[in-house]
């Protein structure tokens, strides 16, 4: 098939394509880029070059690694939350022995707060914290005389709103998580479940020994697309504090400090090259991780050909 | 071993319906909330509705009503937003769908020179977290002279590498090659072979993908934020965020009528397409 008469039409096919994919991806990428090795404000006329001199003015000031240190502080305990509660939610729904009925319904219900707009859920948490009228405070502390004074101003709290933030991104993302990780077992031949039960090996054993070692490629790709998705974190944190980053900066993540240097301030420059930093950061952070778990090695083929094998068997 | 077995069973439904109760009840509270006045409001929370509907509706599109005069002032145009959301997620999402499918096709029937490695090219940026595009695409914007216009949302979708990796797949196992050869000897063209059989055959596919496009669309607050600056134009995320930046951030009423209004639409579609999304997600899982 390779050089016959029809092959050049594949090229008719993909162009479209590339053409849109060099101007509206791969153009902007390299444009970010050059960009951020100058000194280039939205305010002024003309660049200049300046090498990696943004590089190093935001690694040496306190305000990235402030910002970087809070989008962690949002990202960590999310994940570990999301990864439990869907872990734990997935082996329930898809046990054989349980039969819970109902999956497909608390499947839906437990994925639909992923489908709505972050900015609704934003300003929709902004409601329901409020300090004096929010639903948050009534429910916590009644609205008796006097409770009032007991309420808690939650988005003034430089710790509170980063737990609030965590709270509501695992909120949005344990349904998600949860139908990775069930599509994940039920891609688990059942007779390795079978088996281990025919061992003697008990629901807690089955699940270390057979369930989880069984998905580490879905956990591997949970984990690596959160860190992405969770060092990106921009529309709740900006939307929750209207645009100021919060009590203390305590919500300036990275990609709020990065639009406040390019579209509040103007410095492109600047800004293009924390894009620039993030993307690195986040690459050297999947490398180590993916170099913790041993993504990838040679021995990584070995428990999936005894998986084909116990399939065959 | 028995009763062990049911006592755990009713355990666990308490906890899974303790988990759909987390999901829901925000979102009914919003409705709840969206039909009581302030005062009401302050006075504390209920699961039954009020009768300000209309009044938080007149505040929240027409603004409050001055006493003296009579008359409204401001105003949020949820509809506008929704008009302009609609329209952006619309048409990014035909011509992603489009290209996408004809993209696929290409890749997956044709074999030609340098195929592998322009798929490797479009397979790379996948991962990429679109902020590195930011600064560029807002440059490129001004200089093409399509910054503040929805076009500057919609061209870009033309190319969706997710969504041609997905329908290579797709394409490859539901187009055979026997059928597009059967076709040519019958003397049709290419591009016809693709529109009259292959794109019908892979119309599942795009179905999917496209719910998935429309919500990305929809819901993209970052890109709009940057590239926008006339509230004609705005999307309904950006006008969203003015009930709480604008006069409305003490009127909770027409705060909570605002949110539910973005929030219903999505209630509604979910309702028909919940299985779609679902088994568009776990394709994540295992080929991912």
């Amino acid at each position: 098939m390779a050089n016959d008469r029809y092959s050049r039409y594949g090229y008719y096919f993909v162009i479209p394509f590339f053409i849109a994919f060099i101007l509206f991806w791969i153009y902007p990428m390299v444009s970010t880029f050059v960009t951020s090795l100058t000194d280039e404000d939205f305010t002024k006329m003309g660049r200049t070059f300046v090498g990696f001199r943004n590089y190093v003015d935001e690694l040496t000031r306190v305000g990235f690694w402030r910002s970087f240190l809070n989008t962690w502080i949002i990202w960590l305990p999310n994940i570990i939350l999301q990864i439990g509660s869907a872990l734990f939610l997935a082996v329930v729904l898809t046990s054989r022995q349980l039969r819970i009925r109902g999956e497909g319904a608390f499947r839906a219900v437990f994925f639909f707060p992923n489908l709505v707009t972050v900015a609704s859920i934003a300003v929709l948490a902004y409601a329901v914290l409020d300090w004096q009228s929010g639903v948050l405070n009534q429910i916590v502390f009644g609205t008796d005389k006097g409770a009032a004074d007991r309420y808690i101003f939650w988005l003034n709290d430089p710790v509170a709103t980063r737990i609030i933030v965590a709270l509501i991104q695992t909120w949005m993302w344990f349904g998600y998580t949860m139908i990775l990780f069930m599509a994940g077992i039920q891609s688990i031949s059942p007779s390795l479940f079978e088996a281990a039960v025919v061992d003697g090996a008990g629901p807690v054993k089955v699940f270390r020994m057979v369930t989880l070692p069984l998905l580490r490629p879905v956990m591997v790709y949970v984990i690596v697309t959160s860190l992405i998705g969770g060092m990106n974190i921009f529309d709740l944190p900006w939307i929750l504090t209207r645009g100021r980053g919060g009590p203390d900066l305590s919500l300036t993540t990275i990609v709020v400090y990065l639009y406040n240097r390019a579209f509040r301030f103007y410095q492109l420059g600047s800004g293009a090259s924390v894009s620039y930093l993030l993307l690195l950061l986040t690459a050297i952070f999947s490398a180590i991780y993916l170099r913790i778990v041993g993504f990838g090695r040679e021995d990584e083929a070995r428990p999936r050909r005894k998986q084909r094998a116990a399939r065959n068997a | 071993m028995r009763s062990g077995v049911i006592v755990s069973r009713v355990v666990l439904y308490l906890v899974l319906l303790t988990f759909a109760a987390i999901c829901i009840v925000p979102f009914y509270i919003m409705l709840v909330q969206s039909t009581r006045t302030n005062e009401e409001i302050n006075y504390g929370p209920t699961m039954i509705p009020g009768t300000a509907l209309v009044d938080n509706w007149m505040n929240l599109i027409y603004g409050e009503l001055d006493p003296v005069t009579g008359l409204r002032g401001g105003g949020i145009a949820i509809p506008r937003g929704f008009l302009n959301s609609l329209i952006i997620a619309v048409s990014a999402t035909a011509l992603a769908a489009y290209v996408s499918g004809l993209t696929a096709y290409g890749f997956a029937l044709y074999r030609f020179r340098g195929s592998t490695l322009l798929f490797g090219l479009l397979l790379g940026v996948i991962m990429l977290p679109p902020t590195i595009m930011l600064v560029g695409t807002f440059k490129l914007m001004i200089a093409i002279g399509l910054y503040g216009t929805r076009w500057s949302l919609i061209l870009p979708a033309i190319a969706s590498p997710y969504m041609v990796f997905f329908l290579r797949q797709y394409t490859s196992t539901v187009v055979h090659k026997s059928l597009v050869e059967a076709a040519r000897i019958d003397g049709a063209g290419e591009f016809q072979i693709f529109n009259k059989i292959g794109l019908p055959l892979i119309v599942p596919g795009i179905a999917t993908m496209s719910i998935f496009s429309f919500l990305a669309n929809w819901n993209n607050y970052l890109v709009p934020l940057a590239l926008l600056n006339k509230a004609s134009k705005y999307t309904l995320p950006l006008m969203i965020q003015q009930l709480n930046t604008t006069t409305y951030q003490r009127d909770f009423g027409a705060m909570y009528l605002g949110i539910a209004l973005s929030v219903i639409p999505i209630i509604i579609a979910f309702a028909f397409l919940s299985r779609y999304l679902i088994s568009g997600i776990a394709f994540g899982a295992v080929k991912g």
